[in-house]
């Protein structure tokens, strides 16, 4: 593999990136970086610009503003460079007619100049990795998607990159096949690489990733921690109550207040998106109860990665 | 990180059993192995895929059955003659025609669309990912068609020595045969290469795939011909002659395939890389080997100089084709194109037009076209006088060049113009270039016609210098001699003023400065330059397989 540059913090950084197709604003001035030997995980409905700027990470589209850095590499001015570091798995397959999985990994390790001993080992290794070793003879055309991905990620890694870019690996394959793949992922992350992910099953990115980005319209909504983005929309929380006596008037009063929003009352229980913090939260429990409404319970639940990102986007599609 | 263990090692342990080969040939194939390592990754892809497929194993049937059948079909119907009578003329036109559906159909159309599935299917971008240059895709293709004719003509090879047993036909005229039936083939597979390259999506696949049907199909019939002369009537005339026709129609061929390769090149290039340089210097090659190669023909083989004058207007046509698609480039040059920009007054005055954009792809097209124009004009200069001969005015070469070199001017100054305007919505695919060009000497060329047929009230109207701008007619007056003497020489300076005019705008062109190489990228080089020399001697251990 390419020795990493030390110097260089992030390992990916996309810097004020647009990209344009005619009046479609793809991908509308996106910065982000990723540490090294981090998971990042992209998240945004279809459309949202996350392929784009994959494709701009992969060198295989120009940004038309901007620029992106793989290992300190510009994407426009070293593409070279970058695509040595770079494994890139993207979202269609992409198979070869007559070619079997070893001879299929064995071509991609000639494409990325691996030589004698070096590239059988590579080969042998990638296929025992991804647990392909009994498909090596079987035609690439005829494997299941499950199987299909497995190659696919074996291809990404086949030159070793320090940089793993996987464009929803995850997508069509049943459970077992996920679980696998996020355990691969995770057995790669554990070994320093750093891979940037898109994932439309947001449990398992919240699972695997250290930092995700949320992107809608080609702009970029919120990145951080998941930890961190669900503390920031903790403003916007889910309040379950459970009223004992009069339900529909609490309700209604609810309903007058700014800070609450959407309330939904089904017997006992209301449901309210409220916004403010934990003060007003707690002020708003003491006004019910000084307004006589029997309070049985009264829950504000934290958000998961699913709420934050249905709050955050707006479901638009471009 | 430690990077190298990021995947474990094989943990099955288990012993490979030694192979029962001979030492020999283990080591040979070995040998074969470790050479095959530094062979075109694609070359090798294609070659596995291609020999498995289907299509080259009913090709490969179809052509043995055909050859066996042909020959035993023309035995009988020569019989019994063919023990006394030279019969070899008669198979080897069969065997041609056998020969030439696979060589000058199959291969060129397999070509074309292994190389446009992989834009279809997306295989492209993966490859676009790894190291693989787009040269290496390009040229990797046409090995891998190279490496099927050959097999095709192996197939035959019996046969062609059979034809030859037979008498009639002699190893020249064979081998000629051969070498043309081969050059065809690849000038057409590198044809479909780049019909492949081009953009335009799926429809825009589909109907490159329709021209390549009617460009092979053409060829069979244009080359058929040409093939059976050589085989029924072969070489008794002037060898010096007919060895010139077939080395100056190689070179041609080559020289044309070099720029089509280069094209295809560059179209599946990134827009940060020099698509422009390459393609280039494969025309300035192509001109200066034509260039020669005429130049030969009329001092070495007294070729004929009456009809010198009209390569003029091939010259023309083809400049004007490569000019307009060089005036509607981008005139951005990346950070990647300014690093390696020349730098020294002498290097920036000769190479800066090889740089690629608009203004210097003017320059360049205009100073191409002159260039040969004036070269044309010596020969002829020169064989008047050291021949003695006395043409006829309208064979002379000066008046069409000066005619064509200013309307090359006139036009791709103005076309330059209204692409920049175009360019300022966005970047103008080369097929737009063409139909603005197209549009721009449509108008001149009917504007001036269309009114003044309306102010003499639609009668018919004589050629005037009104119509300077009418390139057809104007050209047509001076092909039938009925043109002014002073008509050329207005056109030309018509054509320098507005090239002049656009010169004054051509001051970005020599101001993009080179740009420093960034010290990671230097060190970067360094380390791989480190790394080539030190293993420079390959570890690969033949024992290990």
């Amino acid at each position: 593999m390419i020795a990493p540059h030390t110097s260089v913090d992030s390992v990916i950084e996309l810097r004020r990136i647009h990209r344009f197709f005619g009046k479609t604003r793809a991908v509308n001035d996106v910065s982000f970086s990723v540490p090294r030997g981090s998971v990042f995980g992209y998240i945004g409905p279809n459309g949202a610009g996350k392929t784009t700027s994959m494709r701009i990470l992969a060198t295989l589209e120009l940004p038309s503003y901007g620029d992106a850095f793989v290992d300190g590499f510009s994407v426009i001015n070293d593409p070279d460079k970058v695509r040595k570091r770079l494994g890139f798995m993207p979202d269609a397959f992409g198979t070869y007619a007559n070619v079997n999985c070893e001879e299929y990994l064995d071509f991609f390790a000639r494409a990325y100049g691996l030589v004698g001993r070096e590239r059988t080992d590579r080969v042998r290794r990638v296929l025992d990795f991804t647990g392909a070793t009994r498909m090596s003879e079987k035609p690439l055309r005829g494997l299941s998607k499950g199987m299909k991905q497995r190659i696919c990620l074996g291809r990404a890694l086949i030159h070793d990159p320090a940089v793993l870019i996987l464009d929803e690996p995850a997508a069509g394959l049943d459970p077992r096949a996920r679980i696998e793949l996020r355990r691969m992922i995770g057995t790669l992350a554990s070994e320093g690489k750093t891979i940037l992910v898109s994932s439309h099953i947001l449990t398992e990115l919240a699972e695997m990733c250290d930092r995700v980005g949320i992107i809608e319209q080609g702009t970029l909504l919120a990145t951080g921690t998941v930890e961190e983005i669900q503390h920031q929309q903790q403003a916007h929380r889910m309040l379950t109550i459970r009223v004992v006596n009069n339900a529909q008037g609490a309700a209604q009063m609810l309903a007058t207040r700014d800070d609450c929003q959407q309330t939904i009352v089904d017997g006992e229980l209301i449901q309210t998106e409220f916004t403010g913090d934990l003060h007003t939260q707690s002020a708003l429990l003491r006004t019910l109860i000084e307004s006589g409404f029997e309070i049985a319970e009264f829950i504000a639940r934290t958000k998961s990665l699913e709420d934050v990102f249905l709050q955050v986007t707006e479901g638009v599609v471009q | 990180m430690s990077s190298a263990n990021a995947i474990p090692a094989d943990s099955s342990g288990t012993e490979i059993p030694a192979s029962p080969k001979p030492l020999w040939l283990e080591s040979l194939d070995n040998g074969i192995r470790r050479a095959g390592d530094w062979l075109n990754p694609i070359l090798v892809k294609e070659a596995r895929q291609a020999l498995k497929s289907r299509q080259f194993v009913i090709t490969f049937t179809l052509l043995l059955l055909a050859a066996w059948g042909w020959t035993a079909g023309a035995i009988l119907m020569l019989m019994p003659r063919i023990y006394y009578i030279p019969s070899g003329q008669f198979l080897l036109t069969g065997y041609y025609f056998v020969l030439a559906v696979p060589m000058l159909l199959v291969v060129p159309l397999a070509a074309h669309r292994s190389l446009a599935s992989e834009i279809d299917d997306g295989t492209l971008d993966l490859l676009s990912v790894t190291t693989l240059s787009s040269m290496q895709i390009v040229t990797g293709k046409l090995s891998s068609a190279a490496l099927q004719l050959m097999l095709y003509l192996v197939a035959l090879f019996p046969c062609v020595a059979f034809s030859y047993a037979l008498r009639g036909v002699d190893i020249f005229s064979i081998s000629v045969l051969i070498l043309l039936t081969v050059s065809v083939a690849l000038l057409l597979t590198v044809v479909g290469l780049f019909l492949a390259s081009l953009p335009g999506g799926r429809a825009g696949q589909l109907g490159m795939l329709v021209m390549m049907l009617l460009i092979v199909v053409g060829a069979q019939f244009a080359f058929g011909p040409i093939a059976v002369a050589i085989i029924q009537e072969g070489f008794e005339g002037d060898l010096d002659g007919f060895a010139f026709v077939v080395i100056s129609t190689l070179l041609y061929a080559t020289t044309i395939s070099v720029i089509l390769l280069r094209a295809a090149v560059a179209q599946l290039s990134p827009p940060s890389e020099n698509r422009s340089t390459p393609v280039r210097r494969a025309i300035f090659w192509h001109q200066a080997i034509m260039t020669g190669c005429i130049a030969y023909a009329f001092w070495a083989l007294d070729f004929q100089l009456n009809e010198l004058f009209t390569l003029i207007y091939f010259a023309a046509a083809f400049w004007m084709i490569m000019g307009t698609l060089l005036v509607g480039e981008s005139p951005i040059l990346s950070p990647r194109v300014r690093r390696n920009l020349p730098s020294s007054f002498l290097t920036r005055s000769l190479w800066i037009w090889f740089t690629p954009g608009p203004g210097t792809g003017l320059v360049f097209a205009i100073a191409g076209f002159v260039t040969f124009a004036i070269s044309i004009n010596w020969i002829y200069e020169w064989a008047v006088i050291s021949q003695l001969m006395i043409v006829q005015p309208r064979y002379e070469v000066l008046p069409h060049a000066m005619l064509l070199a200013g309307y090359l001017m006139f036009f791709l100054s103005l076309g330059r113009w209204a692409m920049l305007t175009m360019r300022l919505r966005g970047n103008i695919h080369p097929a737009v270039s063409l139909a603005v060009m197209v549009i721009v000497v449509g108008i001149f060329a009917l504007a001036p016609y269309s009114i003044e047929l309306f102010l003499n009230d639609y009668r018919g109207i004589n050629w005037s210098r009104w119509q300077m701008t009418n390139w057809a007619w104007t050209m047509e007056m001076l092909l039938s001699n009925r043109l002014p003497d002073d008509v050329p020489y207005l056109v030309l300076i018509m054509g320098s003023i507005t090239f002049m005019i656009a010169l004054l705008t051509l001051g970005r062109v020599v101001m993009p400065l080179k740009m420093a190489t960034p010290q990671r990228v230097l060190d970067e080089q360094d380390d791989e330059r480190f790394e080539e020399f030190s293993t420079s001697d390959s570890d690969f251990d033949p024992l290990a397989s």
